[in-house]
């Protein structure tokens, strides 16, 4: 069972309302043809654009909601809209908690480095009887790199995935970009097509483990397009303060 | 944490890395061999050398150190299994960036042409495995000479490309200007006054001159034998 075929958190109503949208226009198109061919008494060839109103008519009011829960489960959607809603007034601060977590490195360029956090979540399926244990990223990055977020990794995948399983600060090195998609696949459970779509123009990498009352609660995700910043840049007490801080704002966003 | 020694990059260039026809390798030996005389007296007479990078091994060759204080290190297989090679103590197939040795280990660890591994890991680990007042020495393509370079092939700042007798083959290669680089040996445990990069110019008998010499040097406005190409470092421990 794949989980994390759940799509980007907005595409749930945006898909919702494209799959109305559509039913809606054929609908329409058939019954405007059904018009014309009732118009012009060709009554037999009616019957087709009538079956496919009744179609379109089927497929929004009982197919729809059936398909759209299928592929975004109720329950990881109100996860979600609650996460999404407490951190509004969180983001800013644990970006720029980040912003100060990339400053704090050392013997390297700042600027080269971006960053972001993930948090722990447990995805469910639509039958609501089956977890996995997965991170979703939820603040954009701070620096000029890296993905949007909302997006969902298994905690069998990545550098933060091996981070979730070991509670401990992982990291990486790649001296080549050819390096980093065979050991992506290979080592970090990714498959070629999820490589393809990673930013690869960075070579060094760290994850961070965030704890709240001794429970691993998120992972701060550095990676830089220098090699060889991590582990040596770090100034672990430093991160480990920026992993505090971002604790305890998730505290007072209520979100865990 | 694990690093790969499986499939190395320069695996696929060992066979005619040392040919004549790869000039731009040629004229940075021409070059270390004339900077790196005035070093050999620095070196400890006593205890191991470790040669990061190793290839072929050098270090008798440009340091006149006795073969049978030397280990090997590489990861690449091709490589450090090239011959005809220097003699050494060992050979070991292994990153650079993770030395597989204890603390103090070695009263000398050099390091020629380190551009592929050129990093703060990699000094990190070079300064942890040299004893007191161990002698850290490496030569790497400069900053000056391989910014332009890399701009006017349109190639990354972090790579480099060989051109083979089957083809282009990029290869890692990290350049880091002299200022950056005594800052990056005073962050890994170096002491600053002990800490010297100096810059060296291709020799006057040097020939032939690579093309991406005279590209450079052209792209700066200056004479080949002007352009500073390699800096030489050595810091004691």
């Amino acid at each position: 069972m794949d989980l994390l075929s759940f799509p980007k958190f907005s595409s749930r109503k945006s898909f919702r309302v494209k799959l109305r949208t559509l039913f809606i226009v054929i609908g329409g198109l058939g019954a405007f043809v059904t018009a014309v061919l009732l118009e012009e008494k060709e009554y037999y060839w009616a019957m087709a654009p009538a079956a496919l109103v009744l179609l379109a008519s089927l497929a929004e009011f009982v197919l729809a909601d059936i398909v759209t829960d299928k592929i975004y489960p109720t329950r990881t959607e109100a996860l979600l809209e609650k996460l999404e809603t407490n951190l509004r007034a969180y983001h800013d601060r644990i970006r720029e908690s980040i912003g100060r977590a990339i400053k704090s490195l050392r013997a390297c360029d700042g600027t080269k480095v971006s960053g972001t956090f993930h948090l722990v979540v447990e995805l469910y399926s639509s039958a609501g009887n089956e977890s996995e244990r997965a991170l979703v990223q939820v603040t954009d990055y701070s620096g000029s790199l890296g993905g949007n977020r909302w997006r969902f990794t298994s905690a069998t995948k990545g550098l933060i995935g091996r981070c979730l399983r070991t509670s401990q600060p992982e990291w990486v090195n790649f001296a080549t970009d050819e390096e980093y998609r065979e050991r992506m696949v290979r080592e970090f459970g990714f498959s070629f097509d999820e490589v393809n779509q990673h930013t690869q123009e960075a070579r060094s990498y760290w994850a961070q483990p965030v704890f709240v009352r001794d429970r691993l609660i998120g992972i701060i995700f550095l990676f830089s397009t220098e090699p060889q910043i991590f582990p040596s840049a770090v100034e672990r007490t430093s991160l480990e303060g920026t992993a505090r801080e971002i604790g305890a704002f998730l505290e007072g966003a209520r979100i865990i | 944490m694990s690093d790969n020694v499986n499939t190395a990059p320069y695996d696929q260039i060992a066979a005619e890395y040392y040919d004549v026809s790869h000039q731009t390798s040629r004229n940075f030996d021409q070059t270390s061999g004339h900077a790196l005389q005035e070093i050999r007296e620095l070196v400890p007479e006593n205890g191991l050398v470790l040669d990061v990078g190793a290839g072929r091994g050098r270090c008798n060759e440009f340091l006149g150190i006795d073969t049978s204080r030397v280990i090997h290190l590489d990861n690449s297989r091709e490589m450090i299994d090239f011959r005809p090679r220097e003699a050494s103590r060992l050979r070991v197939l292994h990153q650079a960036e993770c030395l597989p040795f204890l603390n103090a280990e070695f009263s000398c660890v050099t390091a020629f042409l380190c551009d592929p591994f050129l990093g703060l890991n990699f000094l990190h680990e070079a300064y942890r495995v040299l004893t007191v007042e161990g002698l850290f020495v490496a030569t790497t393509p400069s900053y000056e000479w391989g910014m332009p370079l890399r701009a006017a092939l349109g190639i990354s700042a972090f790579s480099t490309r060989f051109i083979t007798r089957n083809g282009k083959v990029m290869v890692p290669s990290i350049l880091i200007p002299r200022n950056r680089l005594i800052d990056m040996l005073e962050f890994v445990g170096f002491s600053k006054s002990n800490i010297e990069v100096s810059r060296h110019r291709l020799p006057e008998h040097a020939t032939p001159i690579s093309p991406d010499i005279k590209l450079s040097a052209e792209r700066l406005g200056c004479g080949v034998h002007e352009l500073e190409i390699l800096y030489v470092v050595v810091a004691k421990k």
